[in-house]
């Protein structure tokens, strides 16, 4: 024991950052009349025999020099004297993970010490221990590694709540959900439910109605009107389910805020102010109509809601642009690489009513699925969670604020069509041609396309990048498949095309494109591959998404497929132009 | 029918306040309608009514506070009590109103049946 205190001071002497004292303290533990050097030793003694904690010296090699008998009785084992015979192999003995005695290593490596390493040890009896470990490399003159020494701390205890606090937590989850799914349940059957007793109650009106047969038109068409509501709801639920997708086509936001204006339209004593920032703008994204309206249908609704029975009832619609597409010369971007790919813009619609606002309370939870503030309310009272899944599936967001003068504010945000890509108007012709490098004007609408480009060789995804880029479109290369495919899931509505080589590492082309066309069914998608292989082409067959492109390829081929796949792809879902042409004019004019 | 009964209709939901007004009407009925339980209790103060059909779960005051504050006032009064039922677990919340007082309670959806006979036997009751 003496020998092993007297290596602790040497060693202290040697190492510690407070040499200086440290030496002091040597010289006087040196100085010292032995019979003092007795009663320091047995203090140390007494205090590493009867210590709580588990005391150790180990070797670098894994096994234990000196351990104290609290730590023999944490690992189970007799006495110290066991502990020490028996464990040869630290790392695979004692550790359960033996991962985490390389992070031990390493972190000794890196800074001498580990404090607070939690993990887990296997005691003599094969039952297992949670431990916190407090300790330290000592090295020699030359910085040679001669043991480690720590201080270990039994926290079965306190893993063990922890578990059963998760534990409890993830029940809890459980419960909330199954309570969550059951208001929702109950929801749907009270909706349902009225709507059935007003289709049957007039189904039996109009089977009894002989006297005034002018009436049957009437109930007829209340049970219609009833049935379409049922429908409604299923459509809700469907989409709180996230069972059907958007489709995609170019909206306009104050086309759909009219026709949102005219399925709600405001009661009586209401007044609906309506604005945009921007006369030349016609504010378009992609989307869903239908699911657009939809959710503007429910805001409005809302509106009206907290402003009903108001003396001065007040409801403000603002459509607007925000980010930076104005910034820099109006052809850049397709002309001229250098400044870069086109910068996201949103077209933002904002709804403001000057009711109560929303409680700081209710605030956080307010796009909860499932989450209300009344028993019920007209519809389903799933509302604003469906709104937030449709917005979400678009890429967009949605957004509540109490704003100052009062009321609650709802904005929405989905990724802006560049203008400049598809409104002719807005260029003289001449730069429209020399913008597009020679491509015919007709193409440069479909230029400014958002490409993804997966390869895993730098080289080649560095050459299609700035070649794609300097022929107008927008382009997000991955070099890692895997990279690529989560970058699309957080945001699977901005590409408008997929271009991936075949064989990559964690992941192949096909695989990639399935995972992608899973979330978004129809991305026009070109396969890049060496191969000219049958099975290949067999399983390439299987997805009519999906176009192969044999290496090797040069740039202009690529281009060319690329135009021709997203043209083939917005010939299928393209509005009439010349009514377009007319809303435009007339959404101007507003 | 000698003398025709005037019913009070309160229901949140409009397709079932504009059935309800049908289906009772045409058998002669006199029908007002009232959209929440604040407007029908206004109504019920200001007005004199042989039957009161309420919905129970609805915005601002819902049905059983609605036949409480009935009870409070020491004007007689009849109600049917209509509910589409779920909404909030384990609460049977068309028995609570029978004990406060309906006379008849009837499960969205009813039949018209279900409906005409329940304003029969509550009309015939004493209030």
């Amino acid at each position: 024991m003496e020998r092993f205190m007297l290596t602790l001071c040497q060693s202290k002497g040697r190492k510690s950052p407070a040499n200086a004292a440290a030496v002091r303290r040597d010289k006087k533990v040196i100085m010292q009349e032995p019979s003092e050097i007795q009663d320091s030793t047995d203090l140390y003694k007494s205090i590493f025999e009867n210590a709580l904690e588990g005391i150790y010296q180990s070797s670098p090699e894994g096994r234990y020099l000196r351990v104290n008998p609290a730590l023999a009785r944490m690992y189970g084992f007799e006495t110290p004297e066991e502990l020490e015979s028996c464990v040869h192999d630290i790392p695979h003995q004692i550790y359960v993970d033996p991962q985490k005695r390389l992070e031990f290593e390493s972190r000794m490596e890196r800074e001498n010490r580990v404090i607070g390493l939690e993990y887990q040890v296997r005691r003599a009896d094969g039952s297992l221990l949670w431990i916190s470990e407090v300790a330290r490399a000592v090295r020699d003159h030359s910085g040679k590694l001669l043991y480690y020494e720590g201080f270990i701390q039994d926290i079965s205890d306190r893993k063990k709540s922890e578990e059963e606090r998760f534990q409890l937590e993830e029940r809890l989850k459980i419960a909330q959900k199954l309570e969550a799914i059951g208001a929702l349940a109950r929801g749907v059957a009270h909706d349902f439910n009225n709507i059935l007793a007003g289709i049957i109650g007039y189904t039996e009106i109009a089977m009894e109605e002989r006297s005034n047969p002018e009436n049957l038109p009437r109930y007829l068409d209340a049970i219609l009107k009833g049935s379409k509501r049922a429908h409604d709801l299923v459509s809700k639920m469907l989409l709180l389910s996230q069972q059907s997708f958007p489709k995609r086509e170019k909206i306009c936001a104050m086309e759909s805020i009219l026709s949102a204006l005219q399925l709600a339209p405001a009661p009586d004593g209401v007044q609906v102010h309506l604005s945009k920032n921007n006369n030349k703008s016609s504010f378009l994204f992609h989307g869903d109509p239908e699911q657009i309206k939809l959710v503007l249908t429910h805001l409005l609704d809302n509106a009206y809601h907290a402003v009903k029975g108001l003396p001065s009832a007040n409801i403000w619609i603002d459509v607007s642009l925000s980010g930076n597409f104005e910034k820099g010369s109006r052809t850049l971007p397709l002309s001229d690489s250098s400044e870069g790919p086109l910068t996201d813009q949103n077209v933002v619609i904002k709804i403001r009513d000057n009711g109560a606002g929303i409680t700081e309370e209710n605030l956080p939870h307010i796009f909860d699925p499932f989450f209300t503030t009344r028993p019920v309310g007209e519809g389903s009272g799933l509302g604003l969670s469906v709104c937030h899944g449709i917005v979400k599936s678009h890429g967009g967001y949605i957004r509540v604020q109490n704003p100052q003068g009062g009321g609650a504010e709802f904005i929405l945000g989905f990724s802006a069509i560049d203008q400049r890509s598809i409104s002719k108007k807005a260029f003289p012709k001449e730069s429209l041609m020399l913008a597009s490098h020679g491509l015919g004007a007709e193409r440069l609408e479909l230029a400014a396309k958002h490409v993804m480009i997966v390869d895993d060789e730098k080289a080649l995804l560095n050459i299609l990048e700035r070649k794609l880029t300097q022929a107008g479109f927008k382009v997000s290369s991955f070099d890692d498949p895997l990279r690529a495919l989560k970058e699309f899931r957080s945001n699977p509505m901005t590409f408008d095309i997929l271009v991936t080589d075949f064989s990559m590492p964690n992941l192949s082309g096909i695989e990639l494109a399935s995972e992608i066309h899973s979330s978004r069914p129809g991305l026009p998608t070109i396969v890049c591959t060496g191969f000219s292989d049958e099975h290949l082409s067999e399983r390439i067959g299987l997805d009519q998404d999906i176009v192969k492109l044999t290496k090797p390829f040069d740039i202009s081929e690529l281009q060319e497929l690329i135009l021709k796949t997203i043209k083939q792809q917005n010939e299928t879902a393209k509005h009439e132009p010349e009514l377009q042409n007319v809303l435009n004019d007339l959404i101007e004019n507003i | 029918m000698e003398k025709k009964n005037h019913i009070l209709v309160i229901d949140d939901d409009p397709f079932m306040r504009n059935m309800l007004e049908d289906m009772l009407t045409r058998v002669g009925y006199i029908v007002s309608l009232a959209e929440d339980g604040i407007e029908g209790l206004k109504m019920f103060h200001q007005h004199q009514y042989d039957l009161v059909i309420t919905d129970i779960i609805m915005p601002e005051k819902e049905g059983l506070e609605l036949i409480s504050d009935f009870r409070k006032s020491a004007k007689p009064f009849k109600v049917i009590a209509i509910s589409g039922g779920g909404r909030f677990k384990g609460i049977d919340y068309l028995s609570l109103a029978g004990k406060l007082g309906a006379l008849k309670t009837l499960n969205k959806p009813f039949s018209m049946k279900e409906m005409l006979d329940a304003i029969k036997e509550a009309l015939a009751k004493e209030p």
